[in-house]
């Protein structure tokens, strides 16, 4: 289940504000980051194979419409969002890199300190952080204490500070370093290994490792510096890295003549010599079997099979090429034919996959440890997001969420306890505390829209 | 704010090295409802709950629904069967009630009469609104188009005895287990 990533893996992150984000970067088809995306007419952006597939699955093309809004959808007015396909690209790179970074401990740039101090920093650094993003009234920071005079209390006290007027010398290197974090961040992968070899997780430095002064190492290069420098020299070391990578692109592309894509800072892909044509849709009534076989075997498809075969493989077939048309690195022919074959392989395994309920449940009864182990490796995962939020201690705003979670649930408990074998375990194992935490940090974000869906 | 700005398009032209796996088809039923898996327990909605039967066929699951407060089926759980066509999430899936239920919309042999899952139905729907509009479909049935009349005339007409009959076919979901 690890490589399926989803919106909720932000939850309990520091960034727990990114799951908007990125939940507005998926196609509400798939669920997946889109892939091509194309825009409806009532303004609403799917993956550019999923709608088409949504399109052709409808009985007539004027029964067609958009799966969010049901106003009429044409496929010949669908067009490209290049803006959110350039997002999607952005985020998807950066995203692990983020989300790593939104993980590991809060950065901490302190002269040499006893564990025991650095600990203490941390953690009220961390509520202030959350503080600041729930906008809660907070007393002063406590952690100011006289044998902790560093730069990173002081932090701490700056954010205590906006609520209560501190006498706080505000430090410009530690402000811009705050500031400059997401992009240092985000511009991470691109570094190659050069960064993540260090192992850290983000830009810690901490004293151990000999830069008392809170210097970073560039992202790109690795080259050690003042925050402030690392601003001014990305740039220029961003633009070399890039002058090399379109020099040895040019090579590539004059070796094989590919046409070059007018779209600014879109990479020269592997097309085929000429643009890749649309195919047409066709009016399967006006076509005998002997002709739509001769069609198929003119796209270069299989032609066998019932005439409900032949109508569907080539329907897919439309859909697919299409969509690959689209993409800004569109597959070969053959990769598409093994995707076609793949697709008839699944329909026609499900068909004749006919389980009888005694089979499924035997089969349930001797897998029930696999299914014990998934659970509570996803109850994990959930204790493992929480764990951040809950230390810190809720801020107000969340734990009026809690209060109202457990007003509506007071019953829920009582029932859930009546409900099968899978869910009296999922209940059981987990402590309630933890079940309702989790739904507050979801229920808000992601449920609302959903539910109302179900009563649209 | 120079470098903030150039910071996307650098970015673009970087990628593309590891892009070509891009509209990987064949798996895309697996790969939703594994998305649908994951969404369904992180949010962990009261009162409704869907896990697959086998971890090696996806497309066959099993959930639960309990009653919404203030109904006729307040405290009652009924288990339901969801069926995902190869075609999923571009044709709906198939829903029964394996738990015996007494419903205007239900018929005896727990088929279920409702719009989104017939010409209704949308891609962008998931396993967890349709359990969510099954649960609201017990507090408001649609009486005008009944597969149990008898139910639709009982629903307004004399709740006590709607309520006694939909009893006599209730059975505790420990006891379907055990079948």
């Amino acid at each position: 289940m690890d490589e399926i990533s989803d919106p909720s893996d932000w939850t309990g992150t520091r960034l727990p504000s990114l799951l908007i984000l990125d939940a507005s970067l998926r196609c509400r088809i798939c669920k997946d980051f889109f892939k091509s995306p194309f825009m409806t007419e009532c303004a609403h952006t799917f993956c550019s194979l999923c709608i088409r597939k949504c399109i052709a699955s409808t009985p007539t093309s004027e029964t067609a419409c958009c799966p969010i809004c049901r106003a009429p959808v044409l496929e010949i007015r669908l067009r490209r969002n290049q803006v959110v396909e350039d997002l999607v690209e952005w985020f998807e790179n950066a995203r692990a890199a983020i989300m790593t970074a939104a993980k590991a401990e809060p950065v901490v740039i302190s002269v040499p300190v006893t564990s025991a101090d650095s600990e203490r920093v941390s953690s009220s650094e961390r509520r202030g952080r959350k503080r600041r993003r729930d906008s809660v009234d907070e007393k002063p920071s406590t952690s100011v204490t006289p044998e902790s005079g560093d730069s990173a209390p002081r932090r701490a006290v700056r954010r205590g500070s906006r609520k209560v007027s501190y006498e706080v010398k505000l430090d410009i290197g530690d402000e811009s370093e705050d500031e400059a974090a997401p992009f240092d961040l985000g511009k991470k992968p691109d570094a190659g290994s050069s960064a993540s070899a260090n192992g850290d997780s983000s830009f810690i430095i901490i004293d151990d490792d000999g830069n008392p002064d809170g210097l970073v190492p560039c992202p790109v290069c690795n080259v050690v510096m003042t925050p402030q420098e690392v601003q001014i020299h990305l740039d220029d070391c961003f633009k070399e890295q890039e002058a090399k990578e379109t020099r040895t692109n040019q090579s590539a592309s004059s070796k094989s003549n590919g046409p070059i894509r007018t779209l600014q800072s879109q990479p020269l892909s592997k097309m085929s010599k000429k643009p890749l044509q649309r195919l047409p849709k066709l009016q399967y009534d006006l076509f005998n079997d002997s002709k739509l076989r001769s069609k198929l075997v003119e796209l270069g498809l299989p032609a066998y099979g019932t005439r409900v075969q032949l109508q569907q493989r080539h329907t897919e077939w439309v859909s697919l090429w299409n969509a690959n048309a689209d993409s800004n690195n569109p597959k070969t022919k053959r990769q598409l034919l093994r995707d076609l074959n793949d697709w008839e392989s699944n329909l026609t395994k499900y068909a004749v996959q006919k389980i009888s309920a005694d089979d499924l449940s035997a089969w349930g009864k001797s897998h029930s440890n696999a299914f014990d182990d998934l659970i509570a490796r996803a109850k994990k995962n959930v204790q493992k997001k929480l764990d951040p939020e809950q230390q810190q201690g809720a801020s107000r705003t969340v734990e009026v969420n809690v209060q109202s979670q457990y007003e509506r649930q007071d019953s829920a408990p009582e029932e859930l306890k009546k409900v099968d074998g899978i869910d009296q375990k999922v209940n059981g194992r987990t402590e309630e505390r933890m079940d309702y935490g989790c739904d507050v940090l979801t229920d808000t974000l992601i449920t609302q829209p959903v539910s109302s869906d179900a009563i649209m | 704010m120079d470098s903030q700005n150039t910071t996307p398009t650098t970015f673009s032209s970087h990628k593309m090295q590891d892009a070509p796996t891009a509209m990987a088809d064949s798996h895309s039923v697996t790969k939703r409802l594994q998305s649908e898996l994951m969404q369904l327990m992180m949010s962990n909605v009261p009162g409704i709950s869907a896990f697959p039967v086998s971890d090696s066929n996806l497309c066959q699951w099993t959930g639960t629904i309990s009653g919404p407060e203030g109904t006729f089926y307040e405290g009652l759980t009924y288990k339901i069967s969801m069926t995902f066509p190869p075609n999923y999430p571009y044709h709906a899936p198939v829903i029964r009630f394996v738990s015996p239920m007494w419903h205007p919309n239900v018929d005896m042999s727990g088929n279920i009469c409702l719009d989104i899952l017939k010409e209704k139905w949308s891609a962008i729907y998931n396993v967890q609104t349709i359990l969510l509009s099954l649960q609201s479909l017990l507090g408001e049935p649609n009486n005008a188009s009944p597969l149990n009349a008898q139910a639709a005339d009982l629903w307004d007409g004399n709740p006590a005895e709607y309520k006694r009959l939909m009893m006599t076919h209730y059975k505790d979901i420990g006891e379907i287990n055990d079948e």
